[in-house]
Order: structure tokens, then sequence, then C-alpha cells
């Protein structure tokens, strides 16, 4: 860089621009910091038995680690695997995008790829591929989306009023943790209620240690399970004290408990722990990706998650964490696709990498779109927060996309605030937990972040946590508890997620609950994506929920209004000649003065015209008013004034406020000076442009008159301008000619 | 009774009737009503055996063969007890167990709860630990 003194003015704003607070690395292969591709990556390879393998990827097994082992023996269908293996890898790239070839189809034919395979064939797509692929793979048809609800003091109305909101925004799922661990069932069952409070079906889970994690299901506090890690590097999984046996035992016994199972992976982990062995971070990915399906898991959180600025430091990152999505999609896993930690300090850039999970469409877009204000993400998350749901929600208004959001009216989230609030305090009251007073309830009701809530003693709130984890209460308790006082219609919500359990509906692949309470899964609701007009498309009451955001507004009543109060009549007198030399005429718009009274920035015709009027005066020159009726087109109604001004100069001017300076002998679309952004112009300015006009029929110089830029205006107003256009277009009288004003002020 | 059909997915909107909580009690007799009236546990609110048979069903046919096998180690996971699943996870994890520790395991699992294919899995476990070196040396024990 060079020294301060010399250095490029733009160069030195480059550097302060939040893209440049990131860290960006040149690939180091030989430890694993490589996306995709790295040289130590073995090459696709499988060598089948007597109905067993005995080498895959270039490893035969008696070299096999534990997890070749596990994905040799659990995961890779043999019955597809030689055919699989002996197809060209770039032939089934192409199937994955071409429309021809569904869904089922390729399921089988991927079940048979090693994880080396599973790599290439991805390798051979550009970003916009594994999209329309992802489109295609994806498990359930409906796209959904997954929250975040914490907050740092731990809360437990803030907590409940949150997960209201959430499930009442369209979150599907909501996972929360802990910030002190002993919280887990208090936290879990204030999310259970909150969520229930607002629909029926929303799928809760407390993440924390695994053993715990599973009391909490088997209490019915949650209804599935997120925190079954896996990694690719042998090594990584030691550090994290499992094996893919031990993992895939607890997912088999959520199954046993009716708790939904998605497992964790994603690229960078194993790098981070220092244990890549020089592979790729996707190829570390399809190991864990086939663990997770060999374990049988019905899906995985994947797309680097907590890592992910891992992966986006380097050259193709993003592109290798949608690979990773699409591979768990190739593999008939569900996908809850990351966008969850904080992907990057550039809003452009983060919502660049949304776009690549959110327009094709993932099982859920986000594995935890922080519903809360990050300040109050427990899980480190935030990527997009509380703070971006309207964002959010034009985006899909924007795109016609379903990101599993909907808009909301501020009073419905504040009574189901405060009904979720009120009912978790019931049941604190109800099972003898510390009380939760009325004042919290309201807080928490009208509360932004746990900065809003007064402080709970921490101590006794534990305590009733480990009494409620250690003793017999359940969630029966909480169910009678919620009935008896007064809050039926959440008691049965809570019991029909346990009665849900009992039919196991929901354990099959990409399971949520519908509004009805209907379960939606690949089975029922599978994605048989086929091209255009095939797959899961708005239906005509969804897009008209994503369209009508409660800030969307009626065009007609934008513009309409606003009368004058009678300040300034302009009375017709006559048709318009030509006139004396002497005169400048100043030619007005159909509507101005009449339809409309104020230009777009407000500014009264009656005070515009008159600063014109002063501004001619100054120079002393004439003038004369002309209205223009064939057209609304400026630059029509300044040269058609021009053609009868006496001195050839002529002012035009639209009710909007844009202003030209005309001349008789210039072409129509010619001018001497132009003002096309109204709203910029002050009284002021227009007094200036009457002076100026005065000067160019006088034969004498001027200065144009200085207008400042403002590169937000046309975004501001072009709404505004088109529809002020439009009502004066409306008044024009078609080959009308000109006519003579008398302005009147009152 | 006959089994409800797997094509009569969801169950419980298509097989209701047919379903049972792994304590017995009818699907449809699961009301708010019923755990007012004191009559329904938590016992009573566990999934069947026989329902996550099912389902493993449901999951085959639509060619999720995988999650099916889980569902059957899941199936005949139900009759044991808590603190025991949490006893063999605990014994699955790294250099908790010995081979012949997880053999007499699988022997049990497969002995007392009929659990055959949790039995074979953990057998396969105990293969690649070994080969893996993820067992508890005999020596280092207890």
């Amino acid at each position: 860089m060079a020294p301060s003194s010399s250095r490029s003015k733009r160069f030195a704003i480059l550097a302060e621009r939040d893209i440049n607070r990131e860290t960006f690395i040149h690939e180091l292969p030989e430890v694993g910091l490589i996306a995709m591709d790295s040289p130590l990556d073995p090459a696709p390879s499988l060598r089948i038995e007597g109905g067993r393998i005995m080498e895959m990827d270039g490893r035969a097994r008696r070299d096999f680690d534990p997890i070749d082992h596990f994905i040799a023996d659990n995961a890779l269908d043999l019955t597809h695997a030689e055919t699989a293996m002996a197809t060209d890898s770039l032939r089934i790239a192409r199937m994955l995008v071409d429309i021809e070839t569904p869904r089922r189809d390729l399921l089988t034919l991927l079940g048979g790829c090693t994880p080396a395979k599973l790599i290439e064939v991805v390798g051979r797509l550009n970003v916009l591929e594994m999209m329309m692929a992802m489109q295609k793979m994806r498990a359930r048809r409906t796209p959904a989306n997954q929250a975040h609800v914490t907050n740092w003091k731990e809360h437990p109305a803030l907590l409940a009023a949150d997960a209201a909101e959430a499930a009442w925004r369209g979150f599907a799922e909501e996972e929360t943790t802990v910030r002190v661990a002993r919280s887990a069932p208090l936290n879990a069952l204030a999310i259970l209620i909150g969520s229930q409070t607002a629909r029926g079906g929303v799928l809760t889970q407390c993440a924390v240690e695994e053993a715990i994690n599973l009391r909490l299901g088997i209490k019915g506090l949650t209804s599935y399970a997120e925190t079954l890690s896996v990694y690719g590097a042998a090594p990584a999984f030691n550090d994290g004290d499992d094996t893919p046996w031990s993992k895939a035992f607890l997912a088999s016994a959520y199954a046993a408990r009716g708790v939904k199972v998605r497992f964790s992976s994603g690229t960078g982990s194993e790098v981070l722990m220092g244990h890549a062995q020089g592979k790729s971070m996707l190829y570390l990915e399809a190991r864990c990706l086939l663990m997770v399906k060999g374990a049988g898991s019905q899906g995985v959180q994947n797309g680097s998650i907590s890592c992910i600025a891992l992966p986006g430091s380097l050259p193709g990152g993003f592109r290798a964490v949608l690979a990773e999505n699409l591979m768990a999609a190739m593999l008939g896993l569900e996908v809850a696709s990351g966008n969850d930690a904080m992907s990057s300090h550039s809003d452009l850039r983060k919502a660049a990498k949304l776009m690549l999970q959110l327009l094709p469409g993932t099982d859920f877009i986000t594995s935890g779109y922080s519903s809360i204000p990050k300040e109050d993400n427990l899980f480190g998350g935030g990527n997009f927060d509380a703070e971006d749901f309207d964002d959010w929600l034009v985006i899909q208004r924007d795109m016609k996309v379903d990101g599993g959001m909907r808009p909301v009216r501020e009073e419905d989230v504040l009574a189901l605030r405060r009904r979720a609030a009120t009912a978790l305090q019931a049941v604190y009251e109800d099972l003898g937990f510390p009380e939760i007073s009325d004042q919290e309830v309201e807080a928490a009701t009208r509360a932004h972040s746990s900065a809003d809530m007064p402080d709970r003693d921490p101590i006794p709130d534990l305590a009733a946590a480990d009494r409620f984890l250690d003793g017999p209460r359940t969630v029966v308790d909480v169910i009678r508890a919620l009935d008896r006082r007064g809050f039926p219609e959440i008691a049965g919500r809570l019991l029909e997620l346990q009665r849900q359990r009992i039919a196991g509906d929901y354990l099959q692949p990409s399971a949520i609950f519908d509004v009805d309470f209907k379960v939606l899964s690949a089975i029922n609701d599978p994605n048989e994506y086929l091209g255009p007009g095939t797959g899961y498309r708005l239906t005509p009451e969804r897009w008209r929920e994503l369209r009508d955001l409660p800030q969307v507004k009626d065009p007609l009543a934008l513009v309409s209004g606003r009368a004058d109060n009678g300040r300034l009549v302009l009375q017709e007198i006559g048709p318009a000649a030509e006139g004396d030399p002497g005169e400048v005429v100043i030619g007005v718009g159909p509507a101005f003065g009449c339809a409309i009274h104020q230009t777009l920035s407000g500014l009264s015709h009656a005070d515009v015209l008159r600063a014109l009027l002063a501004g001619l005066e100054d120079e002393g020159m004439q003038a004369r008013i002309v209205r223009v009726r064939h057209t609304s087109d400026c630059a029509v109604i300044g040269h058609r004034a021009a053609r009868l001004s006496g001195s050839g100069v002529a002012i035009g001017i639209q009710s909007k406020g844009t202003t030209v300076i005309h001349q008789r002998d210039l072409a129509p679309l010619n001018n001497l000076e132009l003002f096309p952004q109204a709203p910029n112009l002050t009284l002021e300015s227009y007094r200036a442009i009457g002076r100026n006009a005065a000067r160019y029929a006088m034969g004498r110089p001027a200065a144009p008159v200085p207008v400042k830029i403002d590169n937000m205006m046309r975004l501001r107003l072009i709404v505004h301008t088109t529809l002020m256009h439009l009502r004066e277009t409306g008044e024009v009288v078609a080959h009308a000619a000109p006519v003579d004003l008398k302005a009147v002020w009152r | 009774m006959s089994e409800p059909d797997a094509a009569r997915y969801p169950l419980a909107q298509h097989a209701a009737d047919r379903l049972r909580s792994h304590s017995g009690v009818p699907y449809e007799r699961i009301t708010l009503e019923a755990v007012r009236a004191g009559e329904i546990s938590s016992d009573d609110l566990t999934v069947d055996r026989a329902t996550l048979l099912l389902q493993a069903e449901v999951a085959e046919k639509a060619g999720y063969r995988q999650l099916a096998e889980n569902l059957r180690r899941g199936a005949e996971l139900v009759e044991i007890p808590n603190d025991h699943l949490l006893r063999i996870y605990e014994a699955l994890r790294p250099r908790r167990a010995t081979y012949q520790e997880l053999e007499a395991l699988a022997d049990e699992l497969e002995g007392r709860y009929a659990a055959a294919a949790n039995a074979r899995f953990i057998r396969q476990a105990a293969e690649a630990y070994r080969a893996g070196g993820l067992l508890r040396a005999e020596a280092a024990g207890s």
C-alpha cells in the first residue's frame, strides 16, 4: 500500500468498506484450506466382491478408517453402485439439470456413488446449474424456514413471546439453546408453549448436549433434534467424542421415542479442528453426508453452518457451500441450508449468497433465521435477524419466491406475544416455578430484545429447571396446567404434537406440519419438479399473502387530495395567440393549478408560479401565462409556449414541477435549460429559472441555474411521479388549442 | 387386527382408527378430555413398535432404505428404558468399551429385547472399532 500522503482517495475509501473487513486467503491444500478439488482428494473408485465393498475411492478395505467402514457398509446402495460408478460424471451432472430426468431416477443412481464420485459430479456444475439441480432435487415440494429463538437473559416470558411471533411469521421449526446449560428444560418449555400459542404444529427443539437433548425429547418438551454432528475426518470425529455408530444409535433412540432427527455437518469444520488431512472441504462433507444417510437420518443441516467464513475466505467457497447443500438433496436428505451464522460484513455479499438457496428453494432456506436481534442470538447466528424481517418479505415479493415467511400485522403480533407470555406465566404458577410477574409479561409483549426485559434471579429459575428435568413431570403436566388455567386451545395443540409422535408420520423425510396441523413430507408432498409448470408454484392465495405487505399503499390514494384551498385560481380568458416581443410565456400543463395543486416535492403551484413571475420581473420582463392542453409532456409544453411567446422564449412547467426553458427555434426535444428532477427545485430555483428565461429573451448572458444531484430522489419518488403524471395526462384534451390564463391569488 | 396399509400415509389421517400408543391406548382415545380426566399419562404418549415398522415400510417403498433401517432399529428400541438407551449410546462412544463388551451388548440386545438389527449394528461397530483403534484398551479399563 502506498503511504497515506500519496494514496488514491478512492482506494482509501474502498479499504474502509465492509467487504474489506473480511479475510481472504490463497488456497493451502496441504492442510485442507481449499473448498473443492484438492490435489489430495482421491479419484472415485469402487470394487465390490461377494456383495461387500473391498475398495472405495482408492482405499482398500484393510486400510479403511471407521468412516470408510460406516459408509461402505451402511450408506451405499450396492445394487446401483456399479452402474453409478461406471456412468460418466458429466453425464450425471447433466441429468441433474435435465428437466426430463425425474428426481426419483437420480436418487436411485446417486445412491450408488462414493464420496469422490459425488464431488466429481457436482464439480461439473456452475452455481446456476447447481441451483437448477437444487430446485429439482430438494425433498419436499413446499419450501419452509427455521427460526432461532433465544435471548441473552434466557428470560422465559421473552422466549415464549418471541416463539409465538416467529410461529406467526411462518417459521415451520424453531430452535432454542442455552447460555447456561441447566436452563435447557425451561427454555424448551418456553418456546414450546410460545410457538403453539401462535399455531399448532410448529416443531421445536433445544440444542444441548446429546443425553440431555434426548431426555427433553422423551419428556415431550421438544419434537425434533438437530444436534447430531458428524465430521468427515476420523480424528475430528474422535475430538467430538463420538463415532458414526454412536450418532446413528442416537438417531434410532430418537425414532424410538417418536422424535424427528436431523444431523448436522458442514464444510470447514474438519480443517478448523486441524484434521482435514489435505482433503478439500467438499470431499470431507461428501463423507459426512454419506454417514448421515447411512445412519438413516431423514435429513441434515449443512451449508458450512458456523464455519461459513472459512469457505468464504477461499476462492469458490460459496459455490462449494451450495454444492454441499445440493449433495445432501442428491442423497435424498432433507436440507436445512445454512444461512444462519454470520456470512459476511457486507450486506451485498450476504444477500448474494442467500440467493443460492432462496431462489431454488430448499427444505429450510436457513437452518436458523434469527427471529430475535442478533445480540440475543445464543447460537452466534444472526446472519439475517429480526431487523431484517421486512427486507426478507420484500425480497419474496420482488422475486415471487416463497422463503417461508409471511407478513404480519403489529396488533396480531402484540396479542399473540401477550397470550404466549401469559400462558407461560400460568404454567409457571401451576407447576410451582418462580413467578413470572405481570410486569414481565407486559415487557415481553412489547420487547424487541432482552435489553427491554427486567432481570430475573437466575438461582431459583435454575433450581426449578433442575427439578423439572430430574423429576417425574412431563409435557402431560404442562398440558393439564394450560387446560386448567384457561388455555385449552394451547393445551390441545401440545397434546396434538404428542399424538403425532405416536403416529410417527413426521419421522419421514423433510416433514413439517402445515397451518392445519397436517404433515407435509417427501412422502405426501414430494418434489416432482420437471421444468416450467411443475414443482412448487405459489398458489393465488399464497401469492396474495406474500404480495400484500402491510406497508403497501393504494396507488390512487397516493396523489389524491391535498387541495390548495383556492389559493391560486387560474381563469381561462380565451384562446392564446402570439404576443409582444417583450414577453416570456409561462406554459403550464393541463392539470396545473386545477386538478393538481402541488409539485412532487409538495411546493404549492401558487408559490411556484409566483416565484417564476418574480424571476421574470427581477429582469424586467413581461409574463403571460398559457395553459397547454393537448399534451402533458414537458418539452412539448415548453416548445408550444415558446412558439406563442413574443420573445420566442418560454418556460414550460408540468404539474409535478418539472420545468424547461425553451426557445421557438429549437427542436422540440432540445432546450435552453431542463430541470428534470422536480423535487430538487426550491422556490429560489424557480425564481432563478424565471430570471434566466428573461435574460435569454433579452439576449443577455445567463449562467445555468445550479441544481444539486440526489441519486435517491428517483428511487423515493418514481411511484409518485408516475401517478402524478398519469393524473396530468388524464387532463389532456386532444387537439385542444392553448388558452391564456389569468392568475388570481387569494 | 389387520395392520394399516403403508399406502395410507399419513397414518394420522388415514389410519388413525388402527394406531395405538406403545402402552396400548388407541390413538383416537388420546384426547384433551381424557387427559383432563386423568386417563392419560406420559407413558401413553410413546410410539409403538408396530407403528415404527409401518413407517419403515412407508420409507422403504418411497426409496429411503437407510431411513427405513433406522426406523426398524428404532422399533426395536421402543421396549428399552431410557436410561438403558443412554448407556448403550455411551458404550458406543470412542474408547468406552472393549470388543467383548460390545459383543456382550449385542448379545443382550438380541436375546433380551429381540433387537436383532441393533445387535448386527453394534457388531459392525465392534469390528470397525477394532480396526480403527476406537476400543477401550483392556488394561486401561475400569
